[in-house]
């Protein structure tokens, strides 16, 4: 060990306090690097296991085009798992259309030993355990064509029986395909087989995909890839998702790395100005500037190793304990995240590099300043008289309204001291940071859905008229504030010189609504009445504006019956009235106001257009909503009712999802919490260390003033009103500072989102005041004592 | 052979007036033994740490052999305190942390250079601290303590020692130690010491003295 390493870590341990505290205030700036760090580590973990659990668990999946190319890539080193399936070929069910559902459809089969993936998948029934079993899309269900069953398919002009034991979600994004058959089979037939991969390192992933995809001899867009997994891994296709990834993290780690950087220094520049007598004496004997600056260095990062095991040690405890509790909210909502805390070597030797680079970027000007004390710093051993400026030593204008002599020593010492600079930095970036950030996810976690729209939608389809159905059950049930039953289809806009439109609405979608004759001569005069919504407009500068869907003067469109992806029909074009749809009778207040436009329209005027639109009756479908006298109590119990009167249907459950909303937003907010308190205590406890350091430093002038006949009481009131001086500035300039960030960082993320209005940080401006009160009479009980207990004495006769 | 020449040199504090030394000159041969003698406020301690090279003046030079100290940049200026001067303080100055024998070997040390053991025993015993090599400076008394700084001054067999009041914070009989060490140092080794003191007893054992007056050499220059 060199003479200088030794010097300082002789030092270190014979001033034992003060580098314990030293140590303590940088443990916590490592605690909240390695919160911060193993905390996005595991976020991102979590959310990638959830993610990629629409997908069965795998990331990937490549098409084979023969059973050789198959057990190729099944045993590629580079995949943890695979799962295969074989496409059979296109299916028909040889009956008749319904739904709207393109045929042909795919016809898998899954090997027997794979069937635990289809369980995620169902909607109702069990898997297929015989070979004369599938579980069928719930796209194609129908009144004949259910769980139970028997279906005849017919796959390249082979016709087989199957019996329909199950249903799966046609809309799950999984990598099976979901939208058509799928049965199970002893052993995996010939065919073109899929296999889905999981990759057993995540670095690169799409690379690696892409590189193995080649291998195959496979064209790059054979490859399917769970892109939402991959997004959370900085594998997104999007690049503006992954640089958005990138930014959020940069930010967050950038005010973790300068919150961490002035609580470094400020410990750091306190023990150079502690040892200026001694770095002198170095000097005088031939210590040269450049091995000065070394000693510091080395000083610097022999307190940040033990401060960064302990806060490691903080940081994944406290972590570990957060964790827990937000699970907790998490499934006593019926959220399906699972939080998991992820210690790997990555965020752990990321925050060692980070610790290490930000302690040696806060000690390199007060390694600076150390090595620029010159030698006879050894005989004075005094701190030289700052540099004052002829300015400072005047008095201002203000200090003639002081006519207390304390205040206005006070305020001279206070203009004085030149080393205050860094303290109301510290103090400014407290404040500020504080109220701009909690200001911030207080304003941005309103924005949710409220509840401006029926609390239980759902839809019947491919079963004829259920409007009679679906009232009975609505009269038997309890809690119903108000329903909208009507038969329902959506229909297209399209140009036609008869009716001439814009392109913000050719293509747009419209929901045909029909009720009752009677109901559409007494809410609507029986004209068909177009329901108008605003709708938010961005230009491409990024200006929003909220507009109608629909300009009122409108008063004819072509509309055509939507029919999946290739709308070729004619069309026809329809008349109508326009009218707001927080004015249509029974329909306000239960659809949403910024949704799609509809169409209201009588029996009869629908029969007479069903023709010319192309919509058959059979094609219509059951529309119910409903609003509850008592969402939370009764949500479930309505839902379960629905479902169990028509079976498996689409439900949506406003109450529930916006319970969950909560949940997640009280968990995330919790989050954002934490991390900004944390942030707002290590800076203030750099305040606190540099004041007490300040304190020490100033013992002997203060036992001067003493001396001449100042009491303690009268020295702890001038200091008291140097630390207010100095607290109130921080105070003020921080809340103007955080105020202004809250209103950009809401405007940033809003984006010109009209509907929304900024409220206003003051609660967090208070909260900071008081905080820092309490801080400030802290201060004044210590100097208190202190002043007590000193020998006045001793101070004075010390060089 | 002048060793150590230092030619008018002058020094003012900022906001002083009046210059805490006012153009000195003088020659100092080697293995000389001076004691530089004056009141208090007169200019001793501040010519003391301008012929070191501890403090800059605002006018003058200062040559130690061929050297121009002044002209030296502070990398250079340390490395030559290190190598060819040996400063001895009132108040002893060592560094709390470490023992005896690492205060006395710590010019050698920031040298890179190890010392032989050989000679740090030899010098351990010419100090009378052979016992207290690894003993830290707070369990020694001044007499000892100052025998430490005077051991530091020496290890690297400096071109000249310069103390400042050595015996300024001693009883007789340690001062009458620390003096002999001095001696010692100057007959047997042909060491060149100036010594700043107020102390008529300890001017009188120099070979030649210099008296220094309102800044100015008023003898024996």
């Amino acid at each position: 060990m060199g003479i200088l390493t030794k010097l300082g870590w002789r030092s270190l341990r014979t001033t034992r306090g003060r580098t314990l505290m030293t140590i303590g205030a940088m443990a916590l700036a490592a605690t909240l690097a390695v919160a911060s760090l193993v905390g996005l580590r595991s976020v991102q973990m979590s959310f990638y296991r959830y993610a990629l659990q629409n997908t069965g668990g795998m990331l990937a999946a490549l098409p084979a085009t023969t059973p050789a190319k198959a057990a190729k890539l099944r045993a590629d080193p580079a995949f943890r798992k695979t799962v295969s399936y074989v496409e059979e070929g296109r299916a028909t069910l040889g009956q008749t259309r319904t739904n709207h559902i393109q045929e042909p459809f795919h016809l898998a089969a899954l090997a027997s030993a794979d069937k635990a993936m289809l369980k995620p998948l169902l909607v109702s029934g069990r898997v297929p355990a015989r070979a004369d079993e599938v579980l069928m899309s719930d796209l194609l269900v129908t009144d004949h064509r259910n769980v139970g069953s028997t279906i005849k398919v017919t796959v390249a002009k082979r016709t087989k029986t199957y019996r329909v034991v199950g249903t799966m979600n046609g809309y799950n994004p999984s990598f099976l395909p979901t939208d058509g058959l799928i049965r199970v089979a002893a052993k995996r037939p010939a065919g073109r087989t899929v296999v889905m991969v999981d990759l057993k390192s995540l670095s690169d992933a799409r690379a690696q995909l892409k590189a193995i995809t080649k291998r195959a001899g496979l064209k790059q867009d054979q490859l399917q890839v769970n892109d939402e997994a991959l997004s959370t891994m900085w594998g997104s296709a999007d690049a503006r998702k992954r640089s958005t990834l990138v930014t959020v993290v940069a930010v967050i780690m950038a005010i973790v790395g300068a919150v961490a950087l002035i609580m470094i220094y400020t410990s750091i520049n306190l023990s150079v100005r502690a040892h200026r007598q001694r770095y002198g004496l170095l000097r005088s004997i031939g210590t040269t500037p450049h091995q000065l600056r070394h000693l510091v260095y080395g000083e610097a990062l022999m307190l940040a190793a033990p401060a960064l095991v302990l806060g490691g040690v903080v940081g994944i405890g406290g972590l570990a304990v957060a964790f827990h509790l937000m699970n907790g909210v998490l499934a006593g909502n019926l959220l399906p995240i699972t939080l998991i805390l992820t210690v790997d070597w990555l965020p752990l030797v990321g925050a060692a590099v980070f610790m290490a680079l930000i302690t040696l970027l806060a000690a390199a000007r007060p390694a600076w300043r150390a090595s620029r004390v010159t030698p006879i710093a050894a005989i004075r051993a005094l701190d030289p008289s700052p540099r004052l400026t002829q300015r400072r030593l005047r008095t201002p204008w203000w200090m003639q309204y002081l006519h207390q002599p304390l205040l206005r020593l006070a305020a001279k010492f206070d203009r004085r001291e030149g080393r205050r600079g860094t303290m109301l930095a510290t103090l400014v970036v407290t404040v500020a940071l504080f109220v701009g950030l909690t200001g911030f996810v207080g304003n941005i976690w309103r924005i949710w859905d409220s509840p401006t729209s029926a609390d239980i939608t759902a839809v019947v389809s491919g079963r004829g008229d259920q409007t009679g159905a679906m009232r009975q059950l609505i009269r038997r049930l309890d809690g119903i504030q108000r329903s909208l039953v009507t038969r329902q289809a959506n229909l297209v806009i399209r140009r036609d010189a008869a009716a001439p439109t814009d392109d913000a609405l050719t293509g747009m979608g419209v929901t045909l609504y029909v009720v009752t004759d009677a109901r559409a001569q007494r809410d609507f005069a029986g004209q068909p009445t177009l329901l108008n919504t605003k709708l938010q407009y961005v230009d491409a500068k990024g200006h929003a504006t909220i507009d109608w869907a629909v300009d009122p003067k409108v008063t004819k469109l072509k509309l055509t019956a939507s029919d999946g992806e290739a709308d070729t029909k004619a069309g026809r074009v329809v008349s109508f009235k326009v009218m707001p749809l927080a004015k249509a009778p029974g329909f306000g207040g239960m659809l949403y106001p910024d949704g799609q436009i509809g169409l209201v329209v009588g029996t009869s005027q629908y029969r007479a257009w069903a023709k010319g639109l192309n919509l058959p009756a059979r094609d219509l479908q059951t529309a119910v909503a409903l609003k509850l006298t008592r969402p939370a109590a009764t949500h479930t119990t309505v839902v379960k009712a629905l479902k169990g009167r028509f079976g498996q249907l689409p439900v949506t459950d406003t109450v529930a999802d916006n319970q969950q909303a909560l949940a997640l937003t009280t968990v995330i907010r919790t989050a954002c919490y934490g991390f900004i308190t944390l942030i707002a205590l290590v800076c203030l406890a750099t305040v606190v260390n540099h004041t007490f350091a300040s304190l020490m430093t100033a013992r002997r002038g203060l036992a001067m003033l003493q001396s001449i006949g100042t009491t303690p009481r009268q020295v702890v009131a001038m200091q008291g009103w140097q630390y207010a001086m100095l607290l109130v500035r921080g105070w003020l300039i921080g809340s103007v500072l955080g105020v202004g960030l809250s209103v950009s960082l809401f405007k940033m993320m809003i984006g010109g989102y009209q509907q929304v209005h900024i409220i206003w940080p003051w609660a967090q401006v208070l909260i900071a005041g008081a905080g820092l009160l309490v801080v400030g009479l802290v201060f004044v009980l210590v100097t208190w004592r202190m002043l007590n207990r000193q020998d006045i004495d001793q101070l004075l006769r010390t060089a | 052979m002048a060793i150590l020449t230092a030619t008018e040199l002058v020094k003012t504090y900022p906001g002083e007036e009046q210059p805490a030394l006012n153009g000195v000159s003088l020659s100092i041969e080697a293995g000389e033994f001076v004691a530089i003698v004056g009141p208090s406020g007169s200019g001793k301690s501040t010519l003391l740490h301008l012929l070191g090279g501890v403090d800059r003046p605002t006018s003058g030079r200062v040559q130690l052999y061929d050297t121009d100290v002044y002209g030296l940049n502070e990398t250079q200026l340390a490395i030559f305190r290190r190598r060819q001067v040996g400063l001895i303080y009132q108040f002893y100055n060592l560094l709390p942390s470490l023992t005896v024998a690492e205060n006395i070997t710590l010019p050698r040390e920031l040298d890179g250079k190890k010392v032989e053991a050989n000679r740090l025993n030899q010098l351990l015993d010419q100090l009378g601290l052979a016992e207290k090599r690894n003993a830290l400076p707070g369990q020694l008394s001044g007499g000892q303590q100052q025998r430490v700084a005077i051991g530091r001054a020496l290890i690297n067999e400096p071109a000249i020692v310069l103390a400042d009041e050595p015996t300024g914070n001693l009883d007789q009989r340690n001062s009458q130690e620390i003096m002999s060490l001095l001696h010692f140092a100057n007959i047997k080794q042909g060491q060149t010491v100036v010594v700043i003191t107020h102390d008529p007893q300890v001017a009188a054992q120099a070979q030649r003295v210099l008296t220094i007056t309102d800044g100015r050499l008023t003898e024996g220059a």
